[in-house]
This record gives structure tokens, C-alpha cells and sequence, in this order.
């Protein structure tokens, strides 16, 4: 296992586009990329002839079979496991776990849930997540949240599963899956900024927005800005506590006197290459 | 004044706890007795006699507490209810009959456990016991369900005596007598265990379960000098964001305003919170009529369209059907009754106000007097009446499955029990029009003898009845004999999911077809609605199962003009077989897109229909925003045309508690009565037909300001409308994540309150 430090590249695009990113470490998991390691059920595992991010990739080749299987379930859920290590644990100091996954098969279009990826503690809890992405043909980076994983405790395990009924019986297919790592941003950032209410009165005491923010905690203390804006008029500016992961943070507003309007809510207003945005609408009141 | 048969009782009295708390523990001679409980027959028993023993039966149910393999799901399922010594007996009776309990003379609380029969479930128990003065009752169907009495008495010289009576039959299965120096002691000490081990699991079942509290993530807000002097503060959310037992409220919920608005003829909730910052022992509450007195004249909404009550806090799994966590959450909304509230808990009052048919508009002011022991706390609560008449787009579908009452009179024993099973049954149907429904799954019964199919054409004839005279007027999903016709042939069931079908011979489908044809013969004599033909539930992707469903809906569509009706995903590539045979596909989730939903409606005629269960009862029963979105602007996106998930009521075991059995509760729940107890689910629902209404409205308008050249503002109005549309986050489940924050939803209704307000000034 090593640690990698990338400098991320600075992309400087449209302001209504911003994709830029903060510098970000990485920490490869390189014991997951072995397909000894994963304990396959209905499938077979094998070291593939791709990589991800130059790291080996686990081949996880799926015969989907309507009539083989478990006896009692022969339309079944192919999958493996993995148990992962100490030292591959302690994702609570980073922002994400990234992994790239190129997909195979002899369908031309996958179905709606291609493949299932899970996570669990040491008491069996589990996230399950359905990668919808998965394309045929493609390689993707799937991404996830730590803050999202919603489990308590040190995720202990991984797994991957196809449900066979979602195919047809005799498709092959193979996901190629590696590279897998933590991530995190070495400054403070904002990855996803969203009004948790799309919509609100113009008297409500607070607007909630949902935001994921990345970045060490020690870079945090300060806050996050954030406008409020119509048109070019400012309403409001507030600077929010905020920590690590997908939160609410609720923007009081009994500060100004908020019209009804379409509004732009902004993160970061003052850094082009951190700002993020979204459009909130404020109706009018009801009951004044 | 009748005479008491003495029994000769020992001075010495038995205890079986702490001080001289007494158990005893009712039932047959052999049935098992509780440590230390004193045993009472029909006969009676030490320090204890009956008036007259000639009406008294006793009976006792077999204590299982082994998972026993069900083949038809391919698992292993606990007991419907874990019996224990206490609950497995009983003495019961039809007649009045008193009790004398011999007991040192003084005050006393008695307790009475009521129930777990295990008999005929259409059997209604009535039960009314007092000592003459304090008095306690129980009304309820059937062999899970277990109720505990209680109130405080003084025993004399004489002991205590109770008098039993009933409208139908009064059982008794225990009776703990506590004296009152003992009380808090034995509440701890005796008491509390058996109450758990009697409406919870018993021990050794609850040793494999965990008590998993929601997390509250929130800081303890600060409160001001006045919630601390009153002990209370008074919060204020959406009525669709839950509020989790002893979560703090965030800050600027505190003294936030409770309000809403509402059309005319519409429901509308209210809801605030109490969290508590010390003990109380008793909080009642008062709400009067609202008034509004603008413009110098006085509209009022009078208490009769005020309903009070609060949401309970139920021990819930994650999901139904899972074990071994669980935790409190919102869920039941019972009628208001004082109650005490410990510290640092929640108690949320909810309101539902109906506004009249032509309520004048404006805001309608109101308080809510609180009184919390020596407290007294004034809440006010605004509404405000739009002058908006809602229209609904009677082309959509919004059904319940449904565990008719009806089914329950046939078999029901006495009077008082069949009127009871009436009664639910009407109130219920009351209560779905009330929520929006228009129609509910209904089953035909059938049987072969004498060489043929017999059917229970009357019983249908009875509930479609009821059905039309609450106002249902759209298609009937009814499931009928199919799977005794497979039985008939095969010797075998189907199995769950069609788990263990194997195909029958071609005479199967013969028959299959003139049966579909009989009952639709018999269906147009009786001038019946539509009828759906739905076979069979849930049907499996294995190609067997496929393989009969194509061949079973073929038959039923040699049947001239009957369309078919099948619970399966579309999506599901291994289904394309049945495609041609199946009118109406109902699924889950909205599973198909919007635009793909729309095009095969267009090209084929074929329906599509979801049954949500996901935010009906598969869940911790939290899922509000989730269904609130499904039945409205989710519903509005995704093209489906109706709703109708399982089920508006089901209880497996006892129906207040959901850790017992293999599944926990969905849904509605009953009062002694048989009236309806909604749960916080079913109010979530309404909201999202109401967003339908609001939407529909709006449409209507829009289209009748361009008929009229109104172009500018239909415009405007249509820009509203695409803007919410174009902010749905689409999903084929509407759950928990992803959604819009509970207050949004009520603000993007108002902007589509205020379009339709607009239109209608310009016309």
C-alpha cells in the first residue's frame, strides 16, 4: 500500500460550468485490486488485462445461468466478497472512495441495475449501491461519498453482485474493476452544493442547502461563503460552519428582506475556481 | 343480589414479587401457571370465586416458540404471537359475571391482561370491568390481539369484586393486584418485565434483538428563559418531516409559526411539537374554532372540522420484513387523550382541518391552549382559505388493497360481532374517499363440487355495494379461483411468487377460460363495474413461471371484451412473452419512463399502474416525504395512471406490536369501535393526491385562458408548472433520498395556488 500525492490539474472553464478542483491526495487500496482476495460465488474472479489509473484490475466473469446456481434459487445473485485488511481501513479521514469499472458483454446494452456494489461494518450493517453507469464498452470512475455510506463504524468488507433475473438467461458478462483508492481534497471545497428546498416562502426563517464538502478539518474552521443572489442584487451573504461529508446547512434569512424571484445561490463567490451554484425559487407568502 | 358460591380460602396469601403484588393467572386446570401465580378455572381458585361458574369457559393455545419452515416462501417464520403462561389461558364468558378477589383490604392498582385467544378471528371481544366505580374497556377482533386494563381500586373486608360484562364475549387471562405502598417497586421489579415480555418478545427472543435509536445528529438549541421556566418548548416543522422521539428540534424551529392553506373542501394538517425539558405528568390540550373576523364579519372553521390528535411513537423494524433491529419512530396517529411526558421527549399534536364547501377565503387565526401540569402555554395556528374549488383528473386510478370486514361476518358469531365487522367495513370505505381512493382490490371465492364451480357471487354483489355507495366508480382489480382450479388439477399449490408451479395440463386453461367467462356473465347480470382479471400475484422471471402466466392470461383473453391485470415489472426483458395478454401492468416502481410509459399507452391501449409499497408499509413507516412525492408530482411526472399499493391495513399478530410475527404492520389501525386510526403514511398520501388536485387545477385553467386568448398568462402559468416538472430529481422510487425538503412541497403548491388565482381573476 502506498500514498500518492497528485497535485490535481486547475481547469478553468465557464463560470456556469465549474468543474475546477482543489489539490487532492490519494490512497491507493492495492491489496483490492487482487482477485485472490475476493471470494467469488456463480462467478469467477481472474487478474484482468486492463488497468485503472496503472493499478491491477479484478476481472469478475459472470455466465448469468437461469438453471445452474444454488439449488434453491438457480435464477440466483452471482457476486464476491472481499475482506478488507486493517490497514486498508480508516476511511474517515478521507472525502471519497473511487474505483474504475469497464464493462463487457455479450449483451449490447446492459440492464437498468447491472451491478450492485456493497459496503459493511464489522456488525453486518450495509450500504448497497446500484451502478447504474455501467456501460458496455466504457470505462467509469465510480465514486462515492464516505459521508454517504450512512454505516457506522470502519467498513470491514466489500462485495459486488449481478441479480440474474434483471438478465437474460445465457448472457455473458464481465466488469472489470480496479484502481481502487481514498481520496481526499487538501483544501476546503464544496463538490456538491444544492437548495435542499428548490422552493420556499419568502418568510421562511431559513433556506437549506444540501452540500458535500471536502477538505481536512483543520481547513474547515473557517466556513463556507455563500450569496444569495437575483439578478445582479445580492440579498445576503453568510458564512456557514460547516464539516467534512454531505450535510444541510440551513442559511438564515431573517437578516434581509427577500423578495419573490428566481435566485442564484452561490459557494465560494469570490474564488473562480472553487465556486459552485444553484437556482433556488423564493415564492411569495400565503399568509401576509 | 345473587349468592356467591364460597370457597373456603388459606389465610396465607401467596406473593410472587416484591411486597404483596398477586399474579393470577386465568385458565383450564391443565393449562401451564406462571411461577408463583395463583391459578383461577372456570371454577375459580384459591382467593378467588366467581359469582356462578355455568357460562364460564376456559381454554388454553399451545406456547410455540419455534420458526417453523413455510414452503411456500422457502423460509423459516416465528409464531404469529409468542404465547407465554400468562397469555396462552383464559376464562371467558358471554354473560355478566363478577369476580371476588380475596385481598387484605386497602387501595390497590389492578391490571388486567385481555386476549391472545387464538380462535376465530371474526370473533369480536367486548370487555367492560369495574369495581363498582372505576371501570376500564376493551373492544377487539380476533386471537393476536392482547389489551391490558387498568385502574385503582380499595379492596374491603370483602376483597376486591369485579364485574364482568360484554356486548359480545369478555375474556380474562390475568389479573396482577398491587397494593398501592408497592406500586413503584413492583412496577419496576414485576410489572415492567411482564409487560415486555407480554407486548414486546419474551426474554429469550429479545436477547437476539438490538434497540438501534435513530441518531440525533442536532445540537441542543438554546433555549430561552422562558421555555426553561415553563419546562417545555414548542417547535414547529413541516408536517411531512418526521419528528424522532427525543431529538432536539433544530433552532429556528423553535416558536416558528404554525400555519397553512388549504382550498375549499380540502384537509389540511397542522402540526406542532412539544419537547419537553423536565417531567410531566400530565399535558392536556384544547383547540377551539378558528375565526376570521377580516372585513369586519366573522367566518368561522367550528371544532367539527377540527380533528386532534398525536402522533405515537411505535417500536419499528428497519423494513417489514427484517429482524432483529428496531427502534422508535412517528407513526400513528392516535386520538388526542392527556398523557404524561418525560423529559427530553417529543410529543407531537397533529391537527386535520376540513374546510367547507364554499368556506369564505381569508386567514383563519386560532390558538391552542396547552396545559402542562401547572403550565400553561398558548400556541397559535393560522390557515389560510384560497377561494379555489379543486378539480381531480378523474382518469386516474387510486386504489388500496384491501382485508375486507365483510369476509369477516359470514363466520361471525354473534350480533355484536357482525355489526362490528360492518361498521369497520363502512367506516373504512369512508375513510379511503375521504383520503382520495377511488376504488379497492376486491376477491371473488370459489369452489368445485357436484362437478362444478360454485362461486360467492353474493358476497362480491355485498362489498361492491358498499363500494358504489361511497362514490367508487373506476375499474375493480379482483382476483379470483385460479389457484383453486391449478389445485384441482395439480393436487399442489403455486406457491409464492409461483415458486413451485409446474405447468398444468391444457385442460387447466380450457377451464380457466370459461371461468373468466362465467363470472363475466354474472358480472354484467348485476350490472357490475369493470372487473380486472388478476390471476396471480407477483409472478417470478423463471421461465416456468413466465411460461404459465402467458399461457394463464391468453386463456382469460379468449374471453371476449375482460382485460387482464397482472403485479409485474415491465422492465423485466424475461416478461416479454406475456406482453401481448396483459391490459394492465402494475409495478412497483415507476419503472418505465415517463416518455416510454406514455408511447405504449398511445400504441397499444395497455395501462400502467404502480402499487408504491415502498412508501406504504415496507419501510420503518417514516417515509412521508417519499410518499407524498410518489402520490403527487411524482405521480404527475412519471405518466402512470394509477396507485394502489399494498394495503390499507394488515396486521400480522398483534396489530400494536411490530416486532412480533414475520412481518410488522402496515398501515391503518383500528379503534375498539372498528372506526379507522390513521397513521402518518395515509395523511402523506392525501397531501400528494391534493398536489395532483392543485396541479390538475392549474391545467384546466391554463387551457381555458387560452381558449379565451389569454395567451400571456397561460404562459406564465405553464412556465410555473414546466419549472416545478424540470425540478423533480426523477426516480422510479420516491423514498428517502433524493427528495425535496418537506417544506417545498408546500411551496411549490403555492405557486401553483397563485397561477390558478390569477387565471380566475382574468375570467
Amino acid at each position: 500500500m502506498g500514498y500518492i500525492k497528485t497535485i490535481g490539474l486547475l481547469l478553468v472553464w465557464p463560470i456556469f460550468y465549474l468543474c475546477a478542483q482543489a489539490p487532492i491526495e490519494y490512497r491507493n487500496l492495492d491489496g483490492v485490486n487482487d482477485p485472490k482476495r475476493w471470494g467469488p460465488s456463480e462467478c469467477e474472479t481472474s487478474v484482468s488485462t486492463r488497468k485503472a489509473w496503472d493499478q491491477p484490475v479484478v476481472r469478475m466473469h459472470i455466465p448469468v445461468d437461469y438453471h445452474g446456481g444454488e439449488k434453491a434459487y438457480p435464477i440466483g445473485w452471482p457476486r464476491m466478497y472481499l475482506n478488507l485488511k486493517p490497514e486498508e481501513q480508516g476511511w474517515q479521514d478521507y472525502d471519497r472512495l473511487e474505483f474504475q469499472l469497464y464493462t463487457e458483454s455479450s449483451r449490447s446494452e446492459l440492464p437498468k441495475r447491472p451491478l450492485n456494489f456493497h459496503l459493511y461494518n464489522k456488525q453486518g450493517q450495509k450500504k448497497l449501491i446500484s451502478i447504474t453507469s455501467a456501460t458496455v464498452g466504457k470505462c467509469i470512475t465510480f465514486t462515492l461519498n464516505i459521508s454517504d455510506i450512512g454505516v457506522a463504524g470502519e467498513i470491514t468488507k466489500l462485495g459486488f453482485n449481478i441479480n440474474e433475473s434483471d438478465y437474460a438467461d445465457k448472457d455473458m458478462v464481465d466488469f472489470h474493476i480496479g484502481g481502487f483508492r481514498l481520496a481526499r481534497a487538501t483544501v476546503a471545497q464544496v463538490t456538491e452544493l444544492k437548495p435542499a428546498a428548490p422552493a420556499i416562502f419568502c418568510d421562511n426563517r431559513v433556506l437549506p442547502i444540501e452540500v458535500v464538502v471536502e477538505g481536512p478539518p483543520e481547513k474547515l474552521t473557517h466556513g463556507i461563503p455563500l450569496q444569495l443572489k437575483c439578478d445582479k442584487h445580492i440579498a445576503l451573504t453568510k458564512t456557514l460552519p460547516v464539516i467534512r461529508g454531505r450535510q444541510t446547512l440551513y442559511m438564515p434569512l431573517s437578516d434581509a428582506k427577500i423578495e419573490p424571484g428566481k435566485y442564484t445561490l452561490i459557494a465560494f463567490p469570490e474564488e473562480p475556481t472553487l465556486r459552485k451554484e444553484a437556482t433556488i425559487t423564493i415564492t411569495s407568502s400565503p399568509w401576509e | 343480589m345473587k349468592l356467591f358460591q364460597l370457597i373456603i380460602c388459606t389465610i396465607t396469601l401467596t406473593s410472587v414479587a416484591m411486597g404483596d403484588a398477586l399474579i393470577f393467572d386465568f385458565g383450564p386446570k391443565e393449562s401451564p401457571l406462571r411461577k408463583g401465580a395463583i391459578h383461577i378455572t372456570k371454577n375459580g381458585g384459591e382467593h378467588a370465586a366467581w359469582n356462578k361458574t355455568d357460562d364460564l369457559k376456559s381454554h388454553k393455545n399451545e406456547i410455540v416458540k419455534e420458526w417453523i419452515e413455510n414452503k411456500s416462501r422457502g423460509k423459516k417464520m416465528p409464531p404469529a404471537v409468542y404465547q407465554n403462561e400468562l397469555t396462552c389461558d383464559h376464562v371467558a364468558s358471554s354473560q355478566p359475571q363478577s369476580l371476588k378477589l380475596n385481598v387484605p383490604p386497602g387501595p390497590y392498582d389492578v391490571i388486567l391482561l385481555c386476549g391472545r385467544s387464538g380462535k376465530r378471528t371474526s370473533q369480536v371481544w367486548d370487555i367492560n370491568v369495574t369495581d363498582g366505580s372505576a371501570k376500564a374497556t376493551a373492544t377487539f377482533a380476533g386471537g393476536y390481539e392482547l389489551r391490558k386494563l387498568q385502574f385503582e381500586t380499595t379492596a374491603t373486608e370483602k376483597g376486591i369484586e369485579l364485574q364482568f360484562t360484554t356486548r359480545s364475549r369478555w375474556l380474562v387471562n390475568a389479573i396482577i393486584v398491587i397494593p398501592e405502598a408497592d406500586r413503584k417497586s413492583a412496577q419496576t421489579k414485576l410489572i415492567d418485565p411482564i409487560m415486555k415480555e407480554c407486548f414486546m418478545l419474551p426474554p429469550e427472543e429479545m436477547t437476539k434483538w438490538k434497540e438501534r435509536p435513530r441518531p440525533c445528529t442536532l445540537p441542543e438549541p438554546k433555549w430561552t428563559e422562558k421555555q426553561r421556566k415553563d419546562g417545555v418548548a414548542v417547535f414547529s416543522r413541516p408536517w411531512n418531516a418526521p419528528v424522532w422521539p427525543a431529538h432536539f428540534p433544530q433552532q429556528h424551529e423553535l416558536d416558528a409559526p404554525v400555519r397553512a392553506f388549504a382550498s375549499q373542501n380540502e384537509y389540511e394538517p397542522l402540526t406542532f411539537t412539544l419537547h419537553s425539558l423536565k417531567d410531566f405528568s400530565n399535558i392536556s390540550v384544547n383547540i377551539e374554532e378558528l375565526l376570521n373576523t377580516a372585513g369586519g364579519r366573522k367566518f368561522t372553521i367550528s371544532e367539527s372540522n377540527i380533528d386532534l390528535r398525536f402522533v405515537r411513537y411505535m417500536k419499528v423494524r428497519p423494513n417489514y420484513s427484517t429482524y432483529n433491529t428496531y427502534y422508535r419512530a412517528p407513526d400513528v396517529l392516535m386520538p388526542w387523550k392527556p398523557q404524561s411526558l418525560m423529559k427530553g421527549e417529543n410529543l407531537r399534536l397533529w391537527i386535520t382541518i376540513k374546510t367547507g364547501t364554499s368556506q369564505p377565503a381569508g386567514i383563519y387565526n386560532g390558538n391552542v391552549s396547552v396545559t402542562a401540569d401547572n403550565t400553561s402555554i398558548s400556541i397559535p395556528i393560522s390557515l389560510r382559505v384560497l377561494p379555489i374549488s379543486l378539480q381531480k383528473d378523474q382518469s386516474l386510478v387510486y386504489g388500496q388493497y384491501y382485508r375486507h370486514p365483510l369476509d369477516k361476518i359470514v363466520s361471525a358469531p354473534d350480533e355484536f360481532s357482525r355489526a362490528w365487522w360492518q361498521h369497520k367495513a363502512r367506516t373504512e370505505h369512508v375513510d379511503m374517499r375521504e383520503h382520495g381512493m377511488n376504488t379497492v382490490v376486491l376477491g371473488l371465492g370459489g369452489y368445485w363440487k357436484n362437478e362444478r364451480w360454485n362461486y360467492y357471487f353474493d358476497q362480491l354483489q355485498h362489498k361492491i355495494d358498499l363500494y358504489r355507495s361511497v362514490g367508487f366508480d373506476k375499474p375493480i382489480v379482483c382476483h379470483f379461483p385460479c389457484g383453486s382450479l391449478y389445485r384441482k388439477y395439480m393436487k399442489a399449490g403455486m406457491g409464492s411468487h409461483l415458486s413451485l408451479i409446474k405447468m398444468p395440463p391444457d385442460e387447466f386453461f380450457t377451464e380457466l377460460t370459461d371461468m373468466v367467462q362465467t363470472i363475466k356473465n354474472e358480472a354484467r347480470r348485476r350490472q357490475w363495474p369493470e372487473i380486472l382479471y388478476y390471476p396471480v400475484d407477483e409472478p417470478s422471471t423463471a421461465p416456468i413461471s413466465v411460461e404459465f402466466m402467458t399461457r394463464t392470461m391468453a386463456s382469460i383473453k379468449k374471453v371476449p371484451g375482460v382485460r387482464t391485470y397482472v403485479t409485474a415489472d415491465p422492465e423485466h426483458e424475461q416478461f416479454a412473452p406475456m406482453r401481448p395478454y396483459i391490459d394492465v401492468w402494475c409495478c412497483q416502481p415507476f419503472s418505465l419512463g415517463r416518455k416510454a410509459v406514455l408511447a405504449d399507452m398511445k400504441k397499444r391501449g395497455v395501462k400502467y399502474w404502480c402499487y408504491p409499497n415502498h412508501i406504504s408499509g415496507e419501510n420503518d413507516h417514516t417515509t412521508t416525504i417519499g410518499a407524498r412525492m410518489t402520490y403527487g408530482f411524482g405521480l404527475w411526472e412519471s405518466g402512470y395512471r394509477a396507485l394502489v399499493p399494498w394495503i390499507y391495513q394488515y396486521s400480522n399478530g398483534d396489530p400494536w406490536n411490530n416486532l412480533d410475527s414475520s412481518t410488522q404492520e402496515f398501515f391503518n389501525r383500528t379503534a375498539d369501535d372498528g372506526s379507522p386510526i390513521p397513521v402518518t403514511l395515509w395523511e402523506a398520501d392525501r397531501e400528494g393526491i391534493d398536489d395532483h388536485r392543485y396541479i390538475f387545477t392549474l391545467q384546466n385553467a391554463i387551457d381555458r385562458a387560452r381558449e379565451t386568448g389569454q395567451k400571456e398568462a397561460a404562459d406564465k402559468a405553464q412556465s410555473t408548472l414546466n419549472t416545478i416538472f424540470n425540478a423533480i430529481e426523477v426516480q422510479p422510487k420516491y423514498k428517502n433520498d433524493g427528495l425535496w425538503e418537506a417544506g417545498s412541497f408546500d411551496a411549490w403548491r403555492w405557486t401553483i395556488a397563485e397561477q390558478i388565482l390569477a387565471l380566475q381573476k382574468l375570467n
